[in-house]
C-alpha cells in the first residue's frame, strides 16, 4: 500500500506524454470591417507564467498559444489564462478566459474584434441630448450597457438588482481598500455611481464607439456583456462575456477593452448571481480608472501625495488578490512602477538612510 | 508541559469586557435608513452594552417582504449563536410599519448601515440583499465594522512594549467582510423548530388585529415553516397553524435548524440529564426539535435519530446555521469579548465548513484564529503561527497579513521562559523577514517602519530590553536586514504628523 501511489504515477506517465498540451486558438479581425488582421501580437499570462510575445495572428488573422501545465490535460489547474492583444492604429484588448470549468472556455476559438484608436465620433441630436442628461461632472461614473443574455434566463435578469449588486460589491471593495491607517491624508475613495446606458444604441464589440461615448460621458468606465446558454456532455451551461472599457489613459500604461470570458453551471437565475462573479472585477477595474485619472492629474500639478495616494490605492487592490492572479498583479505592478518613478522624479531619495 | 504552556503567555489579552449580564441580550430598533434626522433623534437599545452587532434589513429588490424576515432570521441565529456569552448584544433594525428596503442602491445602502450602527453604538453591522426567484432565496451578506472602533481594537500585541515597541500591535485592516452568495430554497431557510421563551399568543394571520387561535406558555417547541416579514408562520404542538411576532421581546428562540455529530454510543436521554433512553451512534446532521437551558445541566438539544428523538447534550454536537456569516459575527463578537476559546470553536467551523469563501473573509478569519490562539488562556503558538500563515497564503500580497505574523513571531521570541520548540526557534529570523515584506508589499506603513525603528534601537543595543535579547541576539545580522529594509523606503513617504505650521515633520524614515 506504501508504494501504492509512486505505482500509479508510474503508470499514468506514458498516457500523461502522450496527451496533447492545451492550446488556446483564435482569431483576430476588424470590429468595424471584420475583415482579418494579421501581425497582432499576443502576449499571455496565467498560472505564475507570462509570455509578453507568445505568438502572432498569420494572414488569416488565427493564431494559436500552447499552454503549459504541470500535467498534460490539466488545464482546470490554469485558472484564468489573460491574453493581451495589441496591433498598431488598434485599441489594445484583454481577454481573460475562465479556465476553471474542466478548461472549457479554455477550448472554443476566441474572436476578437480589434477596433481602431477612438477619433472623433459623431452623434446625432437625440444621441447628443440623451448624453448630455447621463453626464457625469464629477467623472465618478460607470456605465452599464444592459446585459444581453439568453432569452431562457432573460426574465429572471433584473437589471435593476443587477446594477444594485455591482453597486455594492464596487463600492464597499472601494471603502475597505486596507490603506495604512496611521498615515494621515490617505482615505479610501468616496463612492462610485452607476447608469444605464439604455437608451443608447451601440454595438458592444464596437469599442471605437463605445470609448467615443465614454469619453463625451466623463465616465470612468462603459461596461456591458453578453450571454448565451450552451451544454457541456448534457449539462446546460451559461456563457457570459463581459466587456469593460476603460476610459481614461495614460502614456505608458492603458488598459482600454478588456473581455472576460466565464461560464455558469446551469442557467443564472438572479441577478445576484452574475453580479457576484463580475463586482471584484469591476471593482479592479474602477479602482484603475479612478487610479489614471487622479495620477494623469497628480503629475501634470506635480502633487507628490496625489501620486503617493494613487500607489496606496493600487497596493491596497494588490492585497486583494491571490498569487494565481498572475496578470492582475502584473498589471497592476506595472502601474505602480509608473506611478513610484514619477514620485522619484518629482522628490529624489533623499541621501544616507541605512545603518551601517 | 503545563508551566512550559504558562509561560508563553507573552500576549496581552485584547479588551476582555466585563460587563453585566450573564448571557448575549437582544433588542429591536426602528428606523429610517436614509433619514439623519431620524438616526440623531433614536434612542440606543442595549446601553449598557458596547460589543453588540446591528443586524439591518436586507434590500429587497422584489419587494417580497423577505428582506425584514431574513434580517429577523438571522438576528434570532446570531442571538442563538452567542446565547451563553456574557456582555455581548445583537440590535435588529428594520423600517417603520410595513415599510420595505427595497431602494436604496448605489452604494448608499451599507453607509446607511454603517450609519445606523454608529447611531445604535454597535460596532459591527450584517446587511446584505436577498433576490427570489420562485421557491429559491439568494442571498448576499456582508459584515461589516465600523473602521474607528476597528483601529482601536488590536487582534494582539506584544506584551510590555512601551514607546515605539507599542507598534507591535496586530490589527486587522479590512472593514468589511464578504460572504459569497448563498443560494438556497426558501423552505431550507426557515424551516426549523423555534421555542417560546414567555408567553405568547399565536394568531390566525400575520396581523397584530388577528385573533389569537391559542395561547402558549414558556418552553413551548413549535415548527416553523415560514416568514412574511417579522412574523413567524408555525404549527404548534396541538396541531393549530398560526403566526407569531418576532417583535422587540422576542417571544422564541430560534435553535440552529440542524447540529452535527460524529460519536460513538451517545446517550439519548428522555429529557434533558434525564433518563437515558437508548445509546446510538451519531453520525451526521440532525434536525433539532427542541432546545433546552437547564441550570446546572447547561445546554440540550431534543434531536431525530433514526427515528427516535431525544435529548442530547450540546457538548456532544456542534451547530449548524444555515449563512455562513453567523458563525464568522459569532467569532468576532465572541473574540471582542476575551472569549477566546469561543471564538475559535466559530473560526474553525467557519474555515472547515466555508473554504470557498472570498480570500479575504477566509485570510481574515485565519487571522482571527491565530489571534485567538495567542491570546487564549494557554497559548498555543505552532496553531496561531500556523493560522496566520494560512492568511499570508490567502492574501499573499497583504502588507498586513505579514505584518501580524511579524508581531506573533516578536511576541514568541520575547517569551521569557522560552522551550525548545521549532516555532520559537525560527521566531526572531522570521519576524524580521515578515517585516520585510510587509514594507515591500507596502512602505508607505507608518507602523512597520515605527516597528523597523525599535529593531534600530535594538541594534544600536538600547530600547526594548526584551525586544532587544530577542531579535538582537546576533546584531551583525540584525543590521544587516535593517540595511535590506531601509533600502526599501520609497523616494517619499508621507509625513508622519503635521508640524504647527502645516509643514510635515519626516520626509524619511533614516535610522
Amino acid at each position: 500500500m506504501r508504494f501504492a501511489r509512486p505505482a500509479l504515477v508510474l503508470l499514468l506517465l506514458p498516457v500523461a506524454a502522450r496527451a496533447a498540451p492545451p492550446t488556446i486558438t483564435g482569431t483576430t479581425v476588424d470590429a468595424t470591417t471584420g475583415q482579418a488582421i494579421a501581425g497582432v501580437e499576443i502576449g499571455v499570462e496565467y498560472a505564475g507564467r507570462s509570455a509578453p510575445q507568445a505568438a502572432r495572428t498569420d494572414a488569416t488573422g488565427g493564431f494559436s498559444v500552447a499552454l503549459v501545465t504541470l500535467f498534460p490535460g490539466a488545464v482546470s489547474l490554469l485558472g484564468e489564462v489573460t491574453l493581451e492583444i495589441t496591433a498598431p492604429g488598434y485599441g489594445k484588448v484583454t481577454e481573460i478566459l475562465s479556465c476553471g470549468h474542466d478548461g472549457q472556455a479554455c477550448g472554443d476559438p476566441v474572436r476578437v474584434p480589434l477596433s481602431r484608436v477612438a477619433g472623433a465620433a459623431t452623434f446625432n441630436d437625440d444621441e447628443a441630448r440623451v448624453l448630455d442628461r447621463l453626464y457625469s461632472s464629477e467623472g465618478r461614473t460607470l456605465y452599464l450597457l444592459p446585459y444581453d443574455l439568453p432569452v431562457s434566463a432573460g426574465p429572471a435578469i433584473d437589471n435593476t438588482a443587477f446594477q444594485d449588486a455591482l453597486a455594492i460589491g464596487i463600492n464597499t471593495v472601494l471603502a475597505d481598500l486596507q490603506l495604512p491607517p496611521d498615515t494621515p491624508g490617505i482615505e479610501p475613495p468616496p463612492p462610485v455611481g452607476l447608469k444605464t446606458l439604455a437608451t443608447i444604441h451601440v454595438e458592444r464589440t464596437d469599442a471605437e464607439r463605445v470609448q467615443a461615448i465614454g469619453k463625451r460621458l466623463n465616465a470612468l468606465a462603459v461596461v456591458g456583456g453578453s450571454g448565451a446558454g450552451t451544454s457541456s456532455g448534457g449539462a446546460p451551461e451559461t456563457r457570459i462575456v463581459s466587456q469593460y472599457h476603460v476610459i481614461p489613459s495614460t502614456e505608458g500604461f492603458s488598459v482600454g477593452t478588456v473581455y472576460v470570458r466565464d461560464v455558469v453551471l446551469g442557467t443564472p437565475e438572479s441577478a445576484y448571481e452574475i453580479a457576484e462573479g463580475l463586482s471584484d472585477r469591476w471593482a479592479l477595474y474602477t479602482l484603475l480608472a479612478l487610479s489614471i485619472r487622479q495620477f494623469n492629474r497628480a503629475r501634470d500639478e506635480g502633487d507628490v501625495r496625489g501620486l503617493a495616494e494613487v500607489s496606496a490605492y493600487l497596493r491596497a487592490e494588490k492585497a486583494r488578490w491571490g498569487v494565481q492572479d498572475t496578470a492582475t498583479i502584473r498589471r497592476l505592478d506595472r502601474f505602480i512602477d509608473l506611478v513610484e518613478g514619477e514620485l522619484r522624479r518629482l522628490s529624489p531619495p533623499l541621501a544616507g538612510g541605512g545603518p551601517e | 508541559m503545563a508551566r512550559q504552556r504558562r509561560a508563553l503567555v507573552c500576549f496581552a489579552l485584547v479588551a476582555a469586557l466585563a460587563l453585566p449580564g450573564w448571557a448575549a441580550a437582544g433588542d429591536m430598533v426602528v428606523s429610517s435608513f436614509t433619514d439623519p434626522a431620524a438616526l440623531k433623534g433614536l434612542r440606543e437599545v442595549l446601553p449598557h452594552l458596547t460589543n453588540k452587532v446591528l443586524v439591518a434589513e436586507f434590500l429587497d429588490r422584489g419587494d417580497t417582504d423577505l428582506g425584514k424576515a431574513l434580517a429577523f432570521l438571522l438576528w434570532g441565529e446570531v442571538l442563538t449563536a452567542i446565547s451563553d456569552q456574557a456582555g455581548v448584544g445583537a440590535v435588529v433594525a428594520r423600517l417603520p410599519d410595513e415599510g420595505r428596503l427595497v431602494a436604496l442602491a448605489q452604494g448608499t445602502y451599507h453607509e446607511a448601515v454603517a450609519d445606523l450602527a454608529r447611531a445604535q453604538n454597535t460596532w459591527l453591522a450584517l446587511w446584505g440583499l436577498i433576490d427570489v426567484r420562485g421557491d429559491t432565496a439568494f442571498v448576499s451578506t456582508y459584515l461589516s465594522v465600523l473602521p474607528e472602533v476597528q483601529r482601536a481594537r488590536p487582534l494582539f500585541q506584544v506584551q510590555g512594549a512601551e514607546g515605539p515597541a507599542a507598534a507591535w500591535t496586530a490589527r486587522m485592516p479590512q472593514t468589511l467582510y464578504p460572504f459569497r452568495l448563498v443560494r438556497i430554497p426558501l423552505e431550507r431557510l426557515f424551516h426549523r423548530a423555534v421555542v417560546t421563551r414567555s408567553g405568547v399568543a399565536v394568531r390566525a394571520a400575520p396581523r397584530p388585529e388577528a385573533p389569537v387561535i391559542e395561547e402558549l406558555g414558556a418552553d413551548v417547541a413549535l415548527t416553523m415553516t415560514a416568514m412574511r416579514g417579522a412574523w413567524l408562520e408555525v404549527d404548534t404542538p396541538a396541531g393549530r397553524h398560526g403566526f407569531l411576532h418576532m417583535e422587540k421581546n422576542r417571544p422564541v428562540e430560534l435553535p440552529p435548524p440542524t447540529v452535527a455529530a460524529h460519536r460513538k454510543s451517545v446517550n439519548l436521554r428522555a429529557a434533558p440529564g434525564g433518563e437515558v433512553l437508548t445509546r446510538t451512534d451519531l453520525v451526521g446532521e440532525f434536525p433539532v426539535l427542541d432546545r433546552r437551558y437547564v441550570p446546572g445541566h447547561g445546554l440540550w438539544y431534543r434531536l431525530a435519530v433514526g427515528g427516535r428523538a431525544g435529548w442530547v447534550s450540546a457538548v456532544l454536537v456542534e451547530e449548524r446555521f444555515r449563512l455562513p456569516a453567523v458563525d464568522f459575527t459569532a467569532g468576532v463578537l465572541r473574540f471582542q469579548a476575551g472569549n477566546f476559546t469561543g471564538a475559535r470553536a466559530h473560526f474553525d467551523r467557519f474555515l472547515r465548513l466555508h473554504p470557498g469563501e472570498r480570500n479575504v473573509t477566509l485570510g481574515a478569519a485565519h487571522q482571527y484564529l491565530g489571534a485567538s490562539h495567542l491570546n487564549a488562556r494557554f497559548p498555543n503558538p505552532e496553531a496561531a503561527i500556523d493560522a496566520l500563515s494560512a492568511a499570508v497564503t490567502l492574501t499573499p500580497f497583504s502588507a498586513d497579513a505579514f505584518k501580524a505574523r511579524a508581531v506573533a513571531n516578536a511576541g514568541l521570541a520575547m517569551t521569557s521562559d522560552r522551550p525548545p520548540i521549532p516555532v520559537l526557534e525560527a521566531a526572531p529570523a522570521a519576524a524580521v523577514a515578515d517585516l520585510t515584506q510587509a514594507i515591500r508589499l507596502n512602505p508607505y506603513d507608518r507602523q512597520a517602519w515605527t516597528m523597523v525603528d525599535t529593531l534600530d534601537a535594538a541594534a544600536a543595543g538600547a530600547g526594548d530590553a526584551k525586544l532587544r535579547r530577542a531579535v538582537a541576539a546576533d546584531p551583525s545580522r540584525l543590521r544587516d536586514q535593517l540595511r535590506e529594509i531601509h533600502h526599501l523606503a520609497p523616494p517619499v513617504l508621507l509625513p508622519r504628523q503635521v508640524g504647527p505650521r502645516g509643514e510635515p515633520e519626516a520626509t524619511h524614515p533614516g535610522p
